[in-house]
């Protein structure tokens, strides 16, 4: 396993294994990957992408399938973050 | 002595639809039927003279002296042990009553020593305000027969005396511990003028089984049970009713002041989570809060290896900011994170994760309940729709089977455990599920039905099979799962649960608990009536925290236990403010409310009240700081009451993480282990010098208030604010009455909070908002949160955690009830007396293959690290497995736990660590180097000469 990526592996494994009792597979993989996407920083799921693209030996294969679906672009943001909101009126 | 601003009406008090009408002195009066005549007299405005009654225990009727005449009866009932009925016309006073009053005072006194101005209940003593009320004169008998006025006392209880001279044998202390505590270390030995109060078998109360509870203290009416507190200070002058510091029950209290100096901490009576009741840690252990080791001033060093430098407020904060912002513009916006405590108030959470979000500009904020009831957030909102408990406490007095799995409520929640007990004595059926023989499994006049002893790490097994039984033998509550729940779900779950893999004879090997016996348990919970379940950290400190959670409320879905008073899902919440911290949007992926930090409308909604724009992606949880900061990534970080050095698992990968970081910055009480990597020491406030609230285990929110003034200068929330106006974000509160405000209007369930509002009403229990503008003592009724109740499917996957040939036992983790959590608050306390050291549990048959005796040092290695403890060899548990307390930093108990962690939140599994234990003669390399490394820090404060409390 590649440096620095046991415990996010082992954490997408962990939920993997919570899902692989789902009998819909697809359902399954969205459990996953809604998952990951829900309760991940950003810079942690590109992690998991990068393990994956260079062979992801150590990831099962549900959570492996799942990746798929794991986002890592910027989101859609309103107000620049940091930046003043458009009625600012922190106390 | 109760408390100086309280009235005690003599006898509990009643509730029925009946009402009764009666005259008392000719004054009418109504009461509810089974009210005593005492009750309804005080209820009147008439004080019938007493001394074996108080309002806190049933009637007695013992010391006479509350005889009334009543119209039709015989003779001169006690008014205590008399209920009223309908049309009865009661006389309180006349001259035969006096006369008999009168000498039965007499009797009293004549064997009572008169030392009035000197004792520490001159003046609220109940003894004397009764010669006085019945007019007492003269004493014919003398000093010169035989009395009890030189019998001794005994004072071995670090904090109340037990002065025999002064006992007039009410039993109202012994009533106390049965009916209140329900320890029944207390009994009357003798009879008659032999008659005396006696501990356990005649034995001083140290050495007695007393739990130190208070309740026989504040039930005495005379100075024989006297805080030594009280006696050393003298009494209050003014008292100021505030919220316990501790567990999650949240004890409401009156502290009785004398100026700013806590003489005593009394039990509030009207309290709506304790009723009067108290446990050690909340009635006596708040010496801490003026403890010398506390640090009131700020200090700074630039590394962990420089002295402290004393500074102002002001050069400790711009210092704090300006390396945090350092940091950012180095590493990056998500360089630097904060981390909250369940031992702050809501006010003080709500604005830490408000500066990181808002002032940091990331969402890397997280709470202490990460690691320990995370999992409980989790699965309850996934199947029910609410990150909380559904009762109140109350509601256990209509349970009919309880089943606790995984907690340990006498010495982790006392207080509830005595209102549970109760309920118990009462009748109803018990369910234990704990690998250890907890207390409540065999107490007085209690016994478990069941104790399934089950092997850590094997809840989900466990609950599967229980629902095995339950499916399979048609005890699905069908009619409350079509109507209430996802028909679509639950049969997913039913069809997956009645696997024959599921059943509890094939789960035996896996539990090592008898099929049998989970038969029969299961058919209990079922069928029993109303089915309560009470969980705690047993249940969510796993690998499957969040499955064992989500079994649970698929179990209580299945029974038709969710929705009314005396059923439920009851997490017993560790600490003080777990709940509120977690609600106040403590959690790196939400806002206050339990709302995602994506959901657009929301997001906006917190954008323009604060002013800034707002991250939508997750930030850090905390085991994913430590991760980062060991990748380089994590360099900053603001801690507000937490210890995460010592209390997080895997002490050695904590402090390498906290070690790599540039800037640490801890607000406390004290240098605790985490401040001993700070670079910034922010000096903390305690819960009695602020103003605020907590929410206990219901959900209930109670206020916090402050009865002297910050000794550092500041409350804790004050200091937040400095730092988020250094960092150039404003915050400009000037009560935490206006945080609350802030609060209920960017949260829905907190809509109809308002410190006003809880004044008024005492405590509320949210959601409290338009629908129920008194609070919600009961969730869930008539429809779920989330509308329809969901099963998940909870298949069993075990923990990576395995024994083997060279870790052969599982270690698990837990607490005691006189220290609390990582002990910065209770160790410097009296109640180090009761535990002294954390210890390792070893059954006798293991500790016998080792050559281990009782107080050998053990040396217990794992794969994470090793440590030393003493041995306590004891049946409590069970062969194959040991256990222990984390309560003092050199035991290093999270030196051995591991780094496995619950799949849906990263809670620490504590609860299962494969250890091998072998008899040693010298403290771990471990412990030699946090020697080291504690004396050096220690030195490095010694040199700053810091300013700590006299």
């Amino acid at each position: 396993m590649s440096g620095g990526n046991e415990h996010i592996v082992q954490m997408a494994n962990d939920i993997g294994n919570f899902f692989r009792a789902e009998s819909d597979r697809q359902l399954a993989i969205a459990g996953i990957s809604n998952h990951i996407n829900k309760f991940w920083t950003r810079r942690m799921r590109q992690k998991l992408l990068e393990y994956v693209q260079h062979g992801g030996n150590e990831l099962d294969e549900l959570p492996r399938a799942a990746v798929a679906h794991v986002t890592v672009a910027p989101p859609a943001q309103g107000a620049a973050i940091g930046a003043p909101a458009a009625t600012a009126a922190s106390k | 002595m109760i408390s100086i601003d309280e009235q005690d009406l003599g006898t509990p008090r009643r509730e029925s639809d009946k009402l009764v009408t009666l005259s008392i002195d000719g004054s009418e009066v109504t009461v509810p039927a089974g009210t005593s005549v005492m009750r309804a007299a005080a209820l009147a405005g008439t004080k019938v003279p007493k001394l074996c009654a108080t309002e806190q225990l049933e009637a007695f009727g013992s010391c006479r002296l509350c005889l009334v005449q009543i119209e039709g009866m015989k003779g001169l009932p006690a008014s205590c042990t008399t209920l009223v009925s309908e049309g009865m016309k009661v006389t309180t006073q006349n001259q035969k009553i006096a006369d008999v009053r009168r000498g039965v005072m007499e009797l009293y006194i004549s064997d009572h020593p008169l030392d009035c101005l000197t004792c520490p209940a001159n003046g609220h003593c109940e003894l004397q305000d009764m010669a006085g009320a019945v007019g007492l004169r003269d004493v014919r008998y003398g000093y010169e027969g035989e009395n009890h006025l030189s019998l001794g006392k005994d004072t071995s209880n670090p904090y109340f005396t037990f002065d025999a001279s002064k006992c007039i044998v009410c039993s109202r202390c012994v009533r106390a511990c049965e009916e209140q505590q329900g320890t029944f270390a207390l009994t009357i030995q003798g009879r008659g003028f032999e008659s005396k109060v006696s501990p356990s078998q005649n034995e001083s109360f140290m050495d007695s089984e007393c739990v130190s509870c208070g309740a026989c203290v504040q039930a005495c009416p005379t100075a024989t049970l006297s805080e030594k507190t009280l006696i050393d200070k003298g009494q209050a002058e003014h008292s100021v009713i505030t919220t316990c510091a501790y567990c999650g029950v949240g004890c409401s209290f009156r502290a009785e002041m004398k100026g700013q100096e806590v003489v005593r901490m009394v039990p509030n009576k009207d309290g709506h989570a304790n009723h009067g009741h108290s446990c050690v840690k909340g009635r006596f252990a708040i010496g801490y809060a003026t403890h010398s080791d506390r640090i009131l001033k700020p200090m700074i060093r630039s590394k962990i290896s420089d002295p402290w430098r004393e500074v102002s407020w002001k050069e400790a904060v711009d210092y704090a900011a300006s390396e945090l912002k350092r940091i950012q513009a180095k590493y990056g916006r998500d360089s630097i994170g904060g981390i909250t405590s369940s031992r702050c108030s809501n006010e003080e959470t709500y604005l830490v994760q408000k500066l990181v979000r808002a002032g940091f500009g990331n969402n890397n904020v997280d709470t202490c309940a990460r690691v320990c009831h995370s999992p409980t957030g989790y699965g309850l909102k996934q199947t029910l729709g609410e990150s909380a408990g559904t009762q109140d406490f109350d509601s256990v007095m209509k349970a009919d089977v309880i089943f606790v799995i995984g907690a340990n409520p006498t010495d982790g929640h006392p207080v509830f455990a005595s209102q549970m007990k109760r309920r118990l004595r009462q009748g109803a059926k018990l369910i234990v599920a704990d690998p250890r023989r907890i207390d409540l499994v065999r107490t007085p006049h209690i016994s478990a039905s069941h104790h399934l002893k089950l092997l850590p790490g094997t809840n989900v097994a466990l609950i599967n099979s229980i629902a095995h039984v339950v499916v399979t033998e048609g005890l699905v509550k069908e009619d409350f799962v079509r109507a209430r729940c996802e028909v679509d779900s639950f049969e997913k779950w039913r069809d997956f649960v009645a696997l024959e893999r599921n059943s509890p004879e094939a789960m035996e090997s896996v539990t090592g608990v008898p099929a049998a016996q989970i038969r029969a348990a299961a058919r209990l919970f079922a069928t029993a009536g109303n089915g309560a379940i009470y969980y705690g950290l047993g249940v969510t400190e796993h690998s499957q925290g969040s499955t064992m959670v989500m079994g649970i409320a698929n179990l209580a879905m299945a029974t038709g236990n969710i929705g009314r008073e005396g059923v439920g899902v009851n997490p017993l919440r560790g600490q003080n403010n777990v709940q509120g911290s977690c609600d106040m949007g403590s959690f790196p992926h939400e806002f206050p409310g339990y709302r995602h930090v994506s959901d657009d409308t929301v997001r906006h909604l917190f954008e323009t009240t604060w002013g800034v724009g707002l991250q939508s992606e997750p930030g850090l949880r905390i085991p994913n700081m430590f991760e980062a900061a060991l990748d380089g990534e994590f360099k900053g970080l603001y801690i507000e009451g937490e210890d995460i050095a010592q209390s997080d698992p895997n002490t050695q990968h904590v402090t390498a993480a906290l070690t790599s970081m540039e800037c640490i910055i801890v607000q406390d009480l004290f240098l605790n282990e985490s401040a001993k990597f700070a670079h910034v020491f922010l000096p903390g406030s305690s819960f009695l010098e602020k103003d605020g609230t907590f929410t206990n285990a219901e959900r209930r929110i109670s206020r916090v208030r402050k009865v002297m003034q910050p000794k550092s200068g500041y409350a804790d929330w004050e200091i937040t604010q400095l730092l988020a106006n250094a960092m150039g974000y404003p915050m400009d509160y000037k009560h935490p009455s206006e945080i609350m405000d802030e609060i209920a209007r960017l949260t829905p369930t907190f809509t109809g909070v308002s410190f006003k509002r809880i004044d008024e009403l005492g405590s509320i229990q949210w959601p409290c908002n338009e629908a129920h503008p008194e609070g919600t003592p009961t969730m869930h009724i008539g429809e779920f949160v989330r509308g329809k109740g969901k099963f998940l499917v909870t298949e069993y996957v075990p923990t990576r955690e395995k024994v083997n040939a060279r870790f052969p036992l599982i270690l698990t983790t837990g607490r005691i009830l006189s220290q609390y959590n990582v002990g910065a608050q209770t160790r410097r306390t009296a109640n180090n007396l009761w535990h002294d050291e954390d210890r390792l549990e070893i059954h006798p048959h293991d500790a016998e293959e080792r050559g281990i005796v009782e107080g050998d040092w053990v040396g217990i290695a794992s794969r994470a690290g090793d440590t030393v403890l003493r041995a306590r060899v004891t049946e409590r548990v069970q062969p194959g497995v040991v256990y222990t307390t984390f309560h003092f930093p050199e035991s290093g108990a999270n030196v051995i736990t591991t780094d496995n962690s619950d799949w849906a939140t990263n809670c620490p599994e504590y609860k299962v660590t494969a250890v091998q234990a072998t008899r040693v003669s010298q403290p771990s390399e471990w412990q030699k180097r946090f020697r080291d490394f504690s004396e050096t820090q220690e030195s490095l404060l010694k040199a700053a000469d810091v300013s700590v409390a006299k």
